[in-house]
């Protein structure tokens, strides 16, 4: 298994989060999940193009396990 | 959509959540078997979405179960109620299935007493089949060769493993369902295919992984 590369690619989406994209990541998860919504429907409703949708899902669930205090 | 091999690997947040479109989904899941990194990072971000889970779960009072068993005592069961139904169930469960379905448990009894103990509706076929492992099935089809009620004696299985039911055509086989009773309930089953029983692992599996214990063909 290709684990330090795997952990690379993580390390490199995550360490670019600024403030609005930890929102853009919750707001996606949280329409994506909570909401039912498939991402080509969740983009509209928070403005967002496509590939920024599943970029931030992914940020997003990537890091969870990391911010035990953040109440979804 | 068509989409480039990186362009898969960021869908795997989505996919873990179950967010993807229709297509995309079958796109990425013919890619996920090819793509390592993306297997591993999958399995990682579902646990996560199973925390989501968890995070919104609240746990009923304690006395929930209880009053709801205690309804349970007093409620009566809802009449049926035929005209509101659903076209594909009331087409699976019509008259002649019903009827199939009486005929059927006869058809066990008859087959414990090797003597059959009713006659069969004008039509319609009943053909009893050995299993290699002890035991029978037998295979009761209406004419139009649409519905079919298959009826089985056989020997229990081991923990961990069940009787699957298949229909066997020249397309292959397709999963008809677990015989965890003794009757099963068939819907399309086409003249000049057959239907067969074999052991799998509980839960099931998409094709046939042992030798049919028994196949039995459908009359034309």
């Amino acid at each position: 298994m290709n684990r330090p590369e795997i952990r690379q690619w993580r390390a490199e989406s995550v360490d670019t989060d600024s403030g609005e994209d930890l929102d853009l990541q919750r707001e996606s998860i949280r329409l994506a999940y909570y909401g039912g919504h498939t991402y080509p429907q969740v983009a509209p409703l928070l403005g967002a193009a496509l590939g920024t949708v599943t970029a931030r899902i992914r940020e997003g669930l990537i890091r969870m396990p990391d911010c035990t205090e953040v109440t979804w | 959509m068509k989409l480039a091999r990186d362009e898969m690997h960021v869908l795997t947040g989505s996919y873990a959540l179950d967010a993807l479109g229709p297509r995309e989904m079958e796109a990425f899941e013919r890619h996920l078997p090819y793509c390592e990194p993306c297997e591993a990072e999958v399995r990682g971000l579902r646990e996560t979405a199973t925390r989501l889970a968890l995070a919104k779960a609240r746990r009923p009072p304690a006395r929930m179960q209880q009053r709801v068993l205690a309804a349970t005592y007093r409620t009566r069961q809802l009449p049926p109620l035929p005209s509101q139904r659903p076209a594909e169930v009331r087409r699976r469960w019509s008259g002649p299935v019903l009827a199939l379905a009486a005929a059927s448990v006869a058809a066990v009894l008859a087959v414990g007493m090797t003597r059959l103990a009713t006659q069969p509706r004008p039509g319609v076929s009943v053909q009893t089949a050995r299993t290699s492992v002890g035991g029978a099935v037998t295979l009761i089809v209406t004419p139009s060769r649409q519905d079919a009620v298959l009826t089985a004696r056989l020997p229990s299985l081991p923990d961990g493993r069940i009787y699957q039911v298949w229909v066997i055509g020249p397309a292959g086989a397709r999963s008809a369902g677990f015989l965890s009773g003794t009757v099963l309930a068939l819907s399309g089953v086409p003249a000049g295919e057959r239907v067969g029983v074999t052991v799998e692992p509980a839960g099931g599996t998409l094709q046939p992984t042992t030798t049919p214990i028994v196949l039995v063909p459908v009359p034309a």
